[in-house]
């Protein structure tokens, strides 16, 4: 009798102990840490932007309602569409040229050859030197007429290029150094994905009548295929994110020649303290994303 | 007529030489395994005659041509790997068609062949599948196919069975040789494994460090090894060797081991006396009887028809094979007795067979 009375009590929360006690609970438990830093860090800085989108506030004080305003204004000001065009110069030319260059000395260095070790490390630094360093530096040997770059033009008897003050040549050198710094993440990768592939497939190729070139085609190019469209993907999301290596090169010049995505919404931000508009280019960046990666993988599985 | 010839062949890496001139003729048509513990050379002589090393001397031919410096394709071999490396992004049908489509040959003839090897090998309906969607006998099996559709003048093995389980290894193995009884192609196939090479071969080469160190069908190897380490290698259980000295008494031979047991030896060894000796005798060879030889019991093992009887003699190891059902206690010491006419003598210092004179008269 006195058992059950002391029972009693607990009834009513006897399956929540139970389900603890059997352990159920341990695995949100230990997810709970992860999932509150990312609603910190993410989910609500996320919300408050897509809420200020909608609005027409400054960094000083949060605005009234607008509705779509924000995004009609932009998607029929010039600077969105110039914006726009350059993004997607920047990220084609950025995954195409590091994919080449990175795949390029991938293969070299998959090879047996003198000093493989130390250029494998050599070809890191430009992906580990902090891009503000490394970008700083660039900028010094290109940016006016006495700079190393056109102090050895003028040696060959040329005339000085002002690389960052003309637009093609400003996009042609904010593409190059971009290059420059990511082919590296590219190199590594592609090499990890060569030395995966076994070597006894070569042999068989070799055997059952491929040259060189066949082996690279039917071979390895199917082997590193899968690694390659995700490398491609993060090239594409890095690129169209990056704000580095334009705004410390050319902040966006000349003539808003090399201005991205994030360099816009930077100058809306912060230059033309307007928020919301700001928050606006934010989303629309990341819906062409978004709706690039989705296809993109889309692709990939029915391949 | 033969079909491969190597000559002298020898191959270093560095400073290390690996092969220390090989000489080898296999005949047409027939399947012939190289066998040896691992790092005698074998696959490297396998891979040399694929074309997927190079040679650093000597020659090898292929038909009527001296293929040293010809490529692996132009080879008229087909290869069959230990991995099989089957490409795993290719049907099974686009793996066996490879090699044909890389020589441009028609639609039309690539659907036969492909049809006529897999037939042969009960492949048809894998065909659209996947690699990474057969079992390992099944992928074992599409190697074969591509290594069939190419017609090749020569098949080359290397360890194909060792990544399949006991029960895969021995269907397979009957499986390869009914295949070589169906095509009648010059197969050359590299183990480490004696059983295959036995089960398998109409010849086996016997490799050990870089040399072949006898050669011969199956049954002559067993009969009559040559040496020390061709006598432990093929059988299995593997043969008993017990050190000992020729001795005489009263006209006949024998051989004195370690625990002064003499050792019954057939005909004259007259001009052995007194030489340290190897003596080699099958389990099998061994039976209840006499008592020629004392064995202090440690292991009996019953399989059923056979007893297993593991065993020491002075400070050597015996097993004894017999025929019945025998059952004695560990440390007990048991009399057997041995087959005379089996048993083998070897060289204790070179490690070569030894013959009695009439023996060699016998033989001349």
């Amino acid at each position: 009798m006195s058992l059950v009375a002391e029972r009693a009590p607990y009834a009513g929360r006897s399956s929540v102990r139970q389900w603890w006690n059997n352990g159920n609970a341990l695995p949100y438990l230990l997810l709970l840490p992860s999932a509150v830093v990312i609603g910190v860090v993410i989910l609500i800085p996320f919300f408050e932007a897509l809420q200020y989108s909608f609005t027409n506030s400054s960094l000083l004080e949060v605005g009234k309602f607008v509705g779509l305003d924000n995004y009609t204004k932009l998607l029929s000001s010039k600077d969105f569409w110039n914006a726009f065009r350059f993004s997607v110069i920047f990220a084609l030319a950025n995954v195409i040229g590091c994919y080449i260059l990175g795949l390029g000395l991938a293969l070299l260095m998959n090879m047996e050859m003198p000093f493989r070790g130390f250029f494998r490390v050599a070809l890191l630094l430009p992906w580990i030197i902090p891009s503000v360093v490394s970008i700083v530096s660039w900028r010094w040997m290109v940016a006016d007429h006495n700079a190393v770059f056109n102090q050895i033009i003028q040696l060959f008897g040329g005339r000085p290029i002002f690389f960052l003050s003309n637009n093609d040549w400003a996009q042609f050198i904010v593409v190059l150094i971009k290059i420059w710094r990511s082919f590296p993440f590219m190199m590594l990768s592609l090499l990890a994905a060569l030395q995966g592939i076994d070597r006894s497939l070569y042999e068989a190729a070799a055997l059952d009548g491929a040259t060189k070139w066949k082996a690279f085609w039917h071979v390895t190019l199917p082997q590193i295929r899968d690694v390659s469209i995700v490398l491609c993907l993060l090239m594409t999301i890095w690129s169209v994110n990056d704000f580095d290596t334009p705004f410390l090169l050319t902040q966006g010049g000349p003539a808003n020649s090399t201005e991205n995505f994030v360099l816009l919404a930077y100058k809306y931000t912060f230059a033309r303290n307007d928020l919301g508009t700001g928050a606006a280019i934010s989303f629309v960046t990341l819906i062409i994303l978004m709706v690039f990666i989705v296809i993109m993988l889309r692709r990939q599985r029915e391949a | 007529m033969s079909q491969v010839e190597i000559r002298e062949l020898r191959k270093s890496y560095g400073a290390l030489e690996i092969l220390h001139g090989v000489s080898l003729n296999i005949e047409e048509g027939k399947f012939v395994v190289l066998v040896g513990p691992s790092g005698c050379g074998k696959s490297t002589l396998l891979r040399m005659l694929a074309g997927l090393e190079t040679v650093t001397s000597g020659d090898i031919f292929i038909g009527s041509d001296r293929v040293n410096d010809t490529q692996p394709k132009d080879r008229n071999i087909a290869m069959v790997f230990q991995s099989y490396a089957l490409y795993p992004h290719m049907t099974v049908a686009e793996n066996m068609s490879f090699s044909l489509r890389l020589k441009r040959e028609s639609p039309a003839v690539i659907e036969r062949e492909v049809k006529r090897a897999a037939e042969i090998l009960g492949l048809t309906t894998l065909l659209p599948r996947y690699p990474r969607q057969l079992s390992g006998g099944q992928r074992q099996r599409v190697a074969m196919g591509r290594a069939i559709v190419r017609n090749p003048q020569v098949f080359l093995f290397d360890e194909p069975l060792s990544n399949l389980d006991a029960k895969l290894r021995v269907q397979m193995r009957a499986e390869i040789k009914q295949l070589h009884q169906r095509l009648e192609t010059t197969t050359v196939y590299v183990t480490h494994d004696q059983i295959e090479a036995m089960t398998m071969a109409d010849e086996i080469v016997v490799m050990r460090d870089g040399k072949i160190e006898q050669r011969g069908a199956p049954l002559e190897l067993y009969d009559r090894p040559e040496t020390v380490f061709v006598a432990s290698f093929i059988g299995s259980p593997s043969m008993n060797l017990l050190r000992g000295i020729v001795v005489t008494k009263d006209g006949t031979f024998g051989v004195k081991v370690a625990n002064g047991d003499v050792l019954p030896l057939d005909g004259d060894w007259s001009k052995f006396v007194g030489k340290s000796v190897t003596y080699g005798i099958r389990p099998e060879d061994i039976s209840l009887g006499r008592d020629d030889l004392r064995v202090r019991v440690d292991v009996i093992e019953p399989t059923g028809p056979e007893t297993q009887v593991l065993g020491t003699v002075g400070g050597d190891k015996v097993t004894v094979l017999l025929k019945a059902r025998a059952d004695y206690a560990p440390d007990a010491t048991v009399g057997f007795a041995i087959d005379q006419t089996h048993v083998h003598v070897f060289d204790a210092e070179s490690g070569r067979r030894l013959t009695s004179s009439s023996q060699k008269a016998l033989a001349h």
